[in-house]
């Protein structure tokens, strides 16, 4: 009987330890503003179609990516379309230099943990996920080339349709 | 036997012993697409120190200066390939040594060629490459060409990353024909066409050890088959074939307390001429502020002599190859450099100095006889890039 | 008891010996001066002069490092 408590244990505990959040919803975590100390909570974006946008000053493609999703922004923001990226430089400061050659107006958090791109299951530089409304992830997009942002549109206009 | 003052300069010789075996290393990064459009240029000029007069029995002293203006570009294309371009222009003019002879005192001494027009050399090399999910594959294509040579070569790569990208392999294969023409083949009875082939492997694996840090392994080997002498070298007769054996060994080392990265690079090397050779080179790539790359290195370089070399012909050798060639001859060499890097958001330029002494002292081994035809040179360079 | 022994033996044999890095952990790693060349035309430079200077060759290749994106 021990034996079989004991195994049920381990097993119980490597089976938590497996990224259950996966592609189902996303965890109502809190991360602070890059620019300022406010902490935005996720879950209050709740009824917005959301793209999670992780990227670090270090990414090329990011240099490309970000001007589109801006432009992207502007665009839908009215329509119910949000964008949070999530910066994972180890230093702020990398980041706020690239923000000045690259402005967005969109929400951009600093996650210096790890945290949250471990918890999205993040396997390569950069990647965003889209969110339908209930938050829920609909759409994983890896990498950036140039011409994604057509395909990220569709996307999202399709989600704000629903 | 003395020569006339009057041989055209042989540039044949830095393309005979370069060959397409410095094949340029096209995709320095290939694992991912290239972001952008990158155009480099540089030009660089570099002077080798004239001979020393007691060194030399007959000819001129004045050794080479050589101009050199290179070409790059690299392009995306679409989403999953990119091309690059790279081209090496270069011009030489001075005098080289056609031989050695035994001076009054035993000791060996230059027979240098006359004063020389200049020699154009051109190298060309285009290549693809296409990039998967976690492997890339690359071809390229390249010709050589000088009044008396040409060469044209080709080369296959594969890499792959594994390990969350942590790790990778690659497997590199060219090849290479080369064919010469030397001038003034029959007023000097030199012979009058010949070729060879060169054949290539090249495996390496690399690996990330930390934030902070990455090493990489790698082995070559390479055969050479042919007419592998010096044409305008008196009495120059070598092998038909040369396999020669690379081994080397990267690390990269960033300091976060002094902001600038360590590179470390060794270098073994051996064929079956009986050369081996040993190099090591250390850099300091130093921020010195979040513009500007201050870059000091230093190279250091031994090696040993081929089995059929001697600092002069003499008589009564029954060896069937022979060469006095400083190439093939023992000795150390050393050299240092200054560079710098200054970036802005699209554009940098550079500039870089360096200073190459050759010298038998600098041999790991104790050297006996110094070849008086040892170079010791002085290089600049200037340049940028543009990203686009 | 045996078997627990050996499951903790690998399982830590196999932490010890990948300190995996993440791939946003690659900051340092993708700056140009953490490169295996930093400066492409001047190592083909460097290249091109030793191999027709010195008696060795070859040796140049480069693998894997850098940012890691797409």
């Amino acid at each position: 009987m021990q034996i079989f408590i004991r195994t049920f244990i381990y097993f119980f505990i490597l089976t938590a330890s497996i990224n259950v959040y996966g592609k189902a919803q996303y965890p109502a975590f809190k991360l602070p503003e890059l620019h300022s100390d406010n902490i935005i909570e996720l879950n209050k974006l709740r009824g917005k179609v959301v793209y999670v946008d992780f990227w670090a000053s270090w990414c090329g493609p990011c240099r490309q990516s970000m001007p589109k999703f801006n432009a992207l922004y502007k665009q839908l923001s009215s329509k119910g379309f949000d964008i949070v990226a999530i910066n994972l430089d180890e230093s702020k400061a990398d980041a706020q230099r690239f923000l000045q050659d690259y402005p967005v107006n969109y929400t951009v958090l600093y996650d210096a943990t790890g945290q949250s791109p471990k918890q999205f299951g993040v396997s390569v530089m950069p990647t965003g996920y889209l969110l339908d409304r209930f938050g829920m992830v609909r759409y994983t997009h890896q990498g950036f080339r140039d011409g994604d942002e057509a395909k990220l549109m569709q996307e999202v206009n399709k989600l704000l349709a629903e | 036997m003395r020569c006339k003052n009057n041989i055209k300069k042989k540039s044949a010789l830095a393309a005979l012993t370069a060959s397409a075996l410095s094949l340029p290393a096209l995709q320095v990064n290939a694992s991912s697409q290239p972001v952008d459009n990158t155009i480099s240029y540089r030009y660089s000029s570099y002077m080798e120190d004239d001979a020393k007069a007691s060194d030399v029995a007959t000819g001129s002293t004045d050794r080479y200066d050589i101009d050199i203006q290179q070409f790059k570009i690299i392009a995306p294309v679409g989403r999953n390939y990119s091309i690059s371009f790279d081209s090496i222009f270069e011009t030489m003019s001075g005098a080289s040594p056609m031989g050695t002879q035994a001076g009054s005192d035993g000791q060996p001494q230059l027979v240098m060629s006359g004063a020389s027009i200049s020699e154009d050399r051109d190298d060309i090399t285009i290549g693809v490459t296409h990039y998967g999910e976690t492997m890339a594959t690359g071809l390229s294509v390249g010709r050589s060409t000088e009044n008396d040579y040409q060469a044209t070569y080709y080369g296959v790569d594969w890499e792959w990353e594994f390990n969350q990208k942590n790790s990778a392999i690659q497997v590199a294969y060219s090849h290479s024909d080369d064919d010469i023409t030397p001038t003034d083949a029959l007023l000097f009875g030199r012979i009058q066409s010949a070729s060879k082939d060169t054949d290539s492997i090249n495996l390496g694996f690399s690996q990330i050890i930390d934030k902070l840090s990455l090493i990489q392994f790698g082995i070559g080997f390479s055969k050479d088959s042919g007419y592998l002498s010096d044409p305008y070298k008196i009495n120059d007769v070598r092998p038909s074939d040369r396999s020669r054996f690379t081994a080397i060994s990267r690390y990269r080392h960033f300091f976060k307390n002094s902001n600038a990265a360590l590179h470390l690079d060794y270098r073994y090397y051996s064929d079956d001429w009986d050369v081996i050779s040993h190099t090591l080179k250390v850099a300091w790539h130093k921020n010195v502020t979040n513009k500007v790359q201050l870059i000091p290195s230093l190279r250091y370089y031994s090696q040993t002599e081929a089995n059929f070399y001697e600092p002069f012909k003499v008589s009564g050798n029954t060896n069937p190859f022979f060469s006095s060639d400083y190439r093939l001859s023992p000795y150390g060499a050393i050299s240092a450099g200054l560079q710098i890097i200054h970036t802005f958001n699209n554009f940098s330029y550079t500039a870089k100095i360096e200073r190459y002494e050759a010298d038998k002292s600098f041999s790991l081994e104790k050297v006996a006889v110094e070849n008086p035809g040892l170079v010791s040179y002085t290089l600049f360079s200037v340049g940028f890039d543009i990203k686009f | 008891m045996k078997q627990y022994f050996l499951l903790f033996s690998v399982l830590a044999f196999c932490s010890a010996c990948s300190t995996t890095i993440q791939p946003w952990e690659r900051g340092i790693l993708a700056k140009p001066e953490m490169q295996w060349v930093n400066d492409g035309p001047g190592f083909s430079l460097s290249n091109h002069i030793h191999f027709s200077k010195e008696g060795s060759s070859g040796g140049t290749m480069v693998v894997g490092g850098g940012c890691g994106c797409n």
